[in-house]
């Protein structure tokens, strides 16, 4: 322990005075994140990589969406989320006639004159859980598009601004494809990553049967977090430095899936983007205001996998997966 | 279960390159030739038995892949195969192959096509490698469990029968899932659970309870997909099968399969209908024969060679191809042809390799019309030819040469380079047969490291998926692996050697001679110098009062004349005069005198009789006997390369048998052999000759020799029997002396040695006689210092006394063997002087008292091995300093390489980034695989001491790369230095 220690005093004499600012204000984000994965602890059993990756997302400002068989606790994962975090909260659940005036708010005749007064709908909030997206039918998951790239929506040719910040978390099931309206590839670009929590373990399993943790639990959450505080964070976030080698390396992994031989389609740009924003946020819950390549691994999967278009994948993510893990495999990270 | 799986393309033409070598050295008898060929084999079984362990050291562990495929669609598969370097894999399901590729020393990951329809449960991993030199392939094959794949056929458009059934409309719900497919199908009353759309409100107001219209749906409708057994296309069936089935689930009608009349199961997902698909008993489909050439496939996965293999190829021909050229002495310009021919070729074929196209047809034309125009001058060159041995070294090797650089220009594939690799083998050893000279060795190490990098580079995965990092051995590690390695190989040639007996020279072939530009002798039958001018009686010291032979004498030495003063002394150099192969060591004899004056010895004046070359059978001379049956005789061939302008003498040893040389001889009845010209430098001959096998027993046996000679034997060896009459008393009195007692002449022999061993020196400068004084006498009794020619003397006449025939003969003694070219190398200083006697059972016998040597019997046949073993060894004991000085200066090189490679890498990579290599081989070293960033690095610790270090280590060297606000100062690069120090020291 004294090493490290010694080592810590010894990096601080040189550099304590040239960068306090940033150095605390990550100390800030990394205990606002403590906080938060404490609490969805409470609630959801294990999986804390799931969580880690959801909270990068939170604090990146980007769209989550989370993959898995039913009964593993995606909507609980959502839910604990948006309750740890405070600010406002709705939950829209994906039906085929769900109409897009459901989910944005329509114009409805109002008041003695019948003027038509615009009522908002689920989405103004700044946590919305839209369950199940793929049963929502196309037109109502293109609406979404332009809340979750603009934070905005138009109804009625007026574009009427999202409460900041905002933040998406969709749930989807891979296996049951029956009644279901796939993602097409431009919604799926616009969620920043794709997390599958997996089946706890045996051990986790039986605290959520006796009630330890569960549903049950969820009741008991407090915001351990203020939204503002939220917003804050999104700017520490946002001023971690990124190298250039660590960028070029995130454009050489883009670049590997795209020539990748099983690919019909590569990555976006906006993956890219998106990549490294969790990477920052990563960071930045590490007490770090520098980003890593071990940043960037961690987060490759969950940023790029649904971005690949994997031919002969049928549009699964594991497909996805497995094409970015060889491409991380490719390309060696940047060192020293 | 390893076994041998097959040969690499082109393994055959290296075999018949080596078999071309053993017929080379059965020819010319050449020992380099035996050494290459050795050498070959030890590599060759070093090389197999790599490949060998390698494939016994390969591990093949779980396999993964998706639950189902399509028939035909790749899917990913994982194998893990643990081995020592990369293999090649092949991947079988049902007996056919699904995937194949180089593993990466870890894995195999590729797509596997599936062709065959059905389940996987059970997959063959065939995994082939070969050794270093990738000559022999070993295969293994392992059978790995794998959780069921199902491989279903793709859709297919054709039609498969389906029975639509309606299902009863009543008992349903109205309204649910599916699409309105008819009209109306009645009416009923309302149930719980009916869509309200659903509602029939005139039937409800005309019945006053609410009543809703059934309406038929897709989802009443019961579809019964019957595939049909035994059609044809039994994949095709399964693939409408499974098309009709997706189809009807998709539109959501209940859907059932079966084969033919059998009950039909319901199905009521994708999956399943892909289940079902890949399963159902359809009957076997046609599989296409294997045709028996599928068995004789390549074994070798990869055909076409890389550059730097190509490279390497060249300068192994290139090395065979000057060690001919300069053994045939071609020009400086030819030399420069031939390198720049095969240069060029090296350079097309590998630029070709590069870019995957034949060369332009420019530098095609142009090779052809230069082949072409070669070939012409080879043509017209060979019209003036006389002699197979002019062909051998005229046409014959200009030809291959021509082939061979022509060869380099279309070589690009691995067969080819390894065809021309065996074909440089050829030529190397072909150059062997021709070269006595003492660069052999080095020539033949050069040749050897381009053979052996050639033969490495080649059998290297060109398309592998180079394991991205592996544990980088050290450079010294690999160093003395690798030399190792090498030492080992060479110890078992020398050893393999030592049980290969010297070749005994070119008997069964009439070519080794040449004489070129010789002058014919002035006198016929006569001996002459170089210049073709008698040396005949009066040849004594040029200026009266010297006592040195005159110059012009071959090699100064006094003893190849028609008469020799022993009162004068060689005038000798220690250049080398001739080069002789041959299989042991022997007297190589010019010339034998009989009659002695007391000072000066004269050879016999009849001149025998002209024989014409260039093969000549050698008669008897005098004395040579036909000896007892119960004493053994050999073959005894020497090859004689003259390396100075030589008098007409033709040297040989024992009893000469038959002479090729391209030149007529005299064969004289003295035993000795004239040629009618004069025997430049340069020229060759051989020598058949037969050696009598005798021991002292066999001596001793024949008695004294005196007593027994008949009438007829004095008569006949009159001349060799007189004794000159300055011989004096004194001389008589202690030849008698010392032969009183004795039983036979053997003894009588070794008595007289005895006492020159006891009594005389041996002294180049000794005392000449006084005029007018008997040369023996003033050696044996006055000054008692004598050379060879004065102590033979002295043998011989006292010998005579006794009655014995015996006879002074002159010549070269062996000389110093050169291990490698297997010759031995005669020096002007090894003239020499001896003694021959008669023995009515062996006929003449030759002693030396100046030397003790063994007789022929006792003289153990020696092998290569042994003999390079003994070069070794005296070489080492000779200058143990030197071979210090070339280990201390290896290992110094070695060093200073580390050094300029850290300085290097430390230019390259900067001094963070040395440490960044050093954590990262440190943590590679304890089983972090691949590339990984810095805290992966660091988890490879997990002790106390151990792992706050590593961590410390991993976040520095992540900021100084990624932290901007990182201060690079020396006291924090010193400690993170000693923090890796640590490491490493805790690593030991």
């Amino acid at each position: 322990m004294d090493v490290t220690e010694r080592a810590t005093t010894q990096q601080q004499t040189p550099n304590g005075d040239s960068s306090p600012e940033p150095a605390r204000a990550v100390e800030q984000v990394a205990s606002m994140a403590a906080r938060i994965s404490d609490a969805v602890a409470t609630v959801l059993a294990g999986r804390s990589e799931a969580t880690s990756t959801s909270l990068a997302c939170l604090l990146s400002g980007g769209h989550l969406l989370i993959e898995d068989i039913p009964g593993v606790g995606k909507t609980l994962l959502a839910q604990t989320l948006a309750r740890s975090v405070g600010g406002t909260f709705h939950r829209i659940q994906g039906t085929p006639d769900l109409l897009p005036g459901d989910v944005t708010g329509t114009m409805v005749p109002h008041g003695d004159g019948f003027e038509l007064t615009f009522r908002p709908g689920p989405i103004f909030s700044n946590l919305v859980v839209f369950d199940e997206l793929n049963r929502a039918n196309p037109r109502t998951q293109s609406a979404l598009l332009e809340a979750t790239e603009e934070h905005a929506v138009t109804v009625d040719g007026e574009t009427r601004p999202l409460p900041a910040p905002f933040l998406l978390v969709a749930t989807q099931n891979p296996i049951e494809m029956t009644g279901t309206y796939p993602l097409g590839e431009g919604a799926l670009d616009r969620f920043a990553a794709v997390v599958t929590p997996g089946r706890a373990t045996p051990d986790e399993e039986v605290d959520v049967l006796t009630g330890r943790r569960g549903r049950s639990a969820l009741a008991a959450v407090e915001p351990v977090v203020d939204i503002a505080d939220v917003a804050d964070a999104r700017a520490i976030v946002r001023e971690v430095y990124v190298a250039d080698p660590i960028a070029r390396y995130v454009v050489s992994l883009l670049d590997a899936t795209r020539r990748h031989p099983r690919v019909r389609l590569g990555a976006s740009t906006r993956g890219g983007v998106a990549l490294v924003g969790l990477a920052k946020a990563r960071a930045a819950m590490a007490g770090r205001h520098y980003v890593i390549p071990d940043d960037v691994i961690a987060l490759v999967d969950a940023a790029l996998s649904h971005r690949v278009v994997v031919a002969g994948g049928s549009g699964s993510v594991q497909a996805g997966r497995v094409v970015v893990q060889e491409c991380l495999d490719l390309i060696p990270p940047p060192t020293a | 279960m390893i076994r041998p799986v097959g040969v690499s393309a082109g393994g055959v033409g290296l075999s018949l390159g080596w078999i071309g070598g053993v017929a080379i050295a059965q020819l010319t008898g050449a020992t380099p030739v035996v050494i290459v060929l050795a050498a070959g084999v030890v590599v060759m079984i070093g090389a197999v038995l790599d490949g060998w362990s390698t494939a016994l050291r390969t591990t093949v562990g779980e396999a993964v892949l998706p639950h189902a495929s399509d028939q035909g669609v790749p899917v990913p598969l994982r194998v893990d195969i643990a081995s020592p370097r990369p293999v090649f894999v092949e991947v079988l399901a049902h007996g056919g192959r699904v995937a194949q590729g180089w593993s990466d020393a870890t894995r195999f990951a590729d797509e596997a096509t599936f062709l065959r329809r059905g389940a996987v449960d059970q997959l063959h991993v065939r995994v082939r490698t070969a050794g270093l030199l990738g000559l022999v392939w070993w295969g293994r094959r392992v059978a790995v469990p794998i959780d069921r794949h199902l491989v279903a056929p793709p859709m297919h458009h054709a039609r498969v029968p389906i029975e639509r059934n309606g299902r009863a409309a009543d008992g349903d719900l109205a309204g649910a899932s599916g699409a309105i497919s008819g009209e109306i199908d009645g009416i009923r009353p309302w149930r719980d659970g009916d869509s309200e759309k659903f509602v029939h409100w005139s039937s409800s107001i005309r019945s006053g309870e609410l009543m809703v219209h059934d309406r038929r749906q897709n989802a009443d409708q019961q579809w019964v997909v019957r595939a049909r057994s035994g059609t044809a296309e039994p994949d095709e069936e399964a693939g409408a099968a499974r098309r009709a089935i997706a189809t009807g689930l998709a539109s959501g009608v209940a859907v059932l399969a079966a084969v033919d009349d059998a009950e039909p199961t319901p199905i009521d997902h994708v999956d399943a209908a892909t289940e079902w698909a890949a399963l159902a008993p359809l009957g076997a489909p046609r599989v296409p024969r294997r045709s028996w050439r599928d068995r004789f496939r390549r074994v070798e996965p990869d055909a076409t060679a890389t550059r730097e293999a190509r490279w390497w190829a060249a300068a192994a021909t290139l090395v065979s191809l000057l060690m001919l050229t300069t053994a045939l002495e071609y020009s400086p310009v030819a030399h420069a042809l031939v390198a720049l021919g095969v240069i060029a070729g090296a350079a097309v074929s590998a630029r070709s390799l590069e870019t995957g196209e034949p060369p332009s047809l420019l530098i095609r034309t142009l090779v052809g019309l230069g082949a072409l125009a070669a070939f012409v001058l080879v043509v017209a060159a060979s019209g003036r030819l006389d002699g197979l041995l002019a062909v051998l070294r005229g046409p014959l090797p200009q030809l291959l040469i021509l082939l061979i650089v022509l060869h380099g220009f279309e070589c690009r594939d691995r067969r080819t380079a390894r065809v021309g690799l065996g074909i440089s083998a050829v030529v190397l050893m072909y150059a062997c047969g021709f070269r006595v000279d003492g660069a052999i060795g080095w020539w033949l190490l050069a040749w050897g490291v381009a053979f052996g990098v050639a033969m490495a580079k080649l059998s290297m995965p060109t398309a592998a998926a180079r394991p991205a990092s592996r544990p980088r051995r050290g450079f010294a590690r690999t160093l003395v692996v690798r030399s190792g390695a090498v030492g080992m190989a060479g110890v078992a040639t020398v050893a393999l050697l030592a049980v290969v007996p010297i070749p005994d020279g070119p008997a069964r072939l009439t070519l080794p001679t040449l004489i070129e530009n010789a002058e014919d002798v002035a006198s016929a039958g006569g001996l002459a110098g170089p210049d073709g001018e008698p040396r005949g009686a009066d040849d004594g010291p040029v200026e009266p009062g010297s006592d040195r032979a005159p110059a012009g004498q071959a090699g100064g030495y006094t003893g190849f004349a028609e008469t020799m003063d022993t009162s004068v002394r060689g005038d000798l150099g220690d250049e080398i005069v001739m080069r002789v192969r041959a299989p042991a060591a022997d007297y190589w004899r010019g010339q034998t005198f009989s009659q002695f004056d007391g000072r000066r010895w004269y050879a016999d004046p009849q001149l025998g009789t002209p024989r014409r070359g260039p093969t000549i059978d050698v008669p008897d001379a005098l004395g040579v006997i036909p000896v007892a049956d119960d004493v053994s005789v050999e073959r005894f061939v020497q090859t004689y390369f003259l390396e100075t302008d030589m008098p007409n003498v033709v040297f040989h040893a024992g009893r000469p048998k038959q002479i090729i040389a391209e030149t007529d001889v005299w064969t004289r009845p003295d035993g000795a052999l004239r040629a009618t010209t004069v025997l430049p430098e340069g020229s060759i001959y051989t020598v058949v000759s037969e050696r009598v096998l005798v021991d002292d027993a066999l001596l001793r046996r024949q008695g004294l020799i005196g007593p027994q000679l008949s009438d007829l034997g004095l008569q006949v060896f009159e001349r060799y029997l007189e004794v000159p009459a300055s011989t004096t008393p004194e001389t008589i009195e202690l030849a008698d002396e010392l032969a009183a007692g004795a039983t036979s002449t053997y003894d009588v022999v070794l008595a007289y040695e005895a006492w020159m061993a006891e009594h005389v020196e041996y002294d180049l400068d000794a005392p000449l006689p006084d005029a007018g004084e008997d040369a023996v006498h003033d050696f044996l009794f006055d000054s008692q210092l004598g050379f060879c020619e004065q102590i033979a003397s002295a043998l011989t006449i006292m010998l005579r006394t006794q009655g014995v025939p015996a006879r002074l003969a002159t010549g070269y003694v062996a000389g110093t063997r050169d291990e490698i070219a297997g010759v031995f190398e005669v020096r002007a200083s090894d003239a020499h002087a001896w003694v021959e006697v008669w023995f009515p059972e062996t006929g003449w016998q030759a002693f030396d008292p100046t030397a003790v040597v063994p007789l022929s019997a006792d003289a153990s046949g020696g092998s290569v091995g042994a003999d390079l073993a003994d070069a070794v060894g005296e070489f080492v004991g000779d200058h143990p300093l030197r071979v210090a000085v070339v280990i201390a200066a290896m290992l110094s090189i070695v060093g200073v390489v580390r050094f300029a490679r850290l300085l290097v890498d430390r230019r390259r990579r900067g001094r963070w980034g040395v440490l960044q290599d050093r954590f990262a081989e440190l943590a590679s070293r304890r089983g972090v695989a691949g590339p990984a960033p810095n805290p992966a690095l660091a988890r490879a610790w997990t002790g106390d001491d151990g792992a706050p270090a590593a961590r410390a280590v991993a976040e520095r060297l992540d900021r100084i790369a990624f932290d901007p606000a990182f201060v690079d100062d020396d006291d924090v690069f010193h400690d993170t230095r000693k923090l890796v120090g640590t490491l490493r020291t805790s690593d030991r």
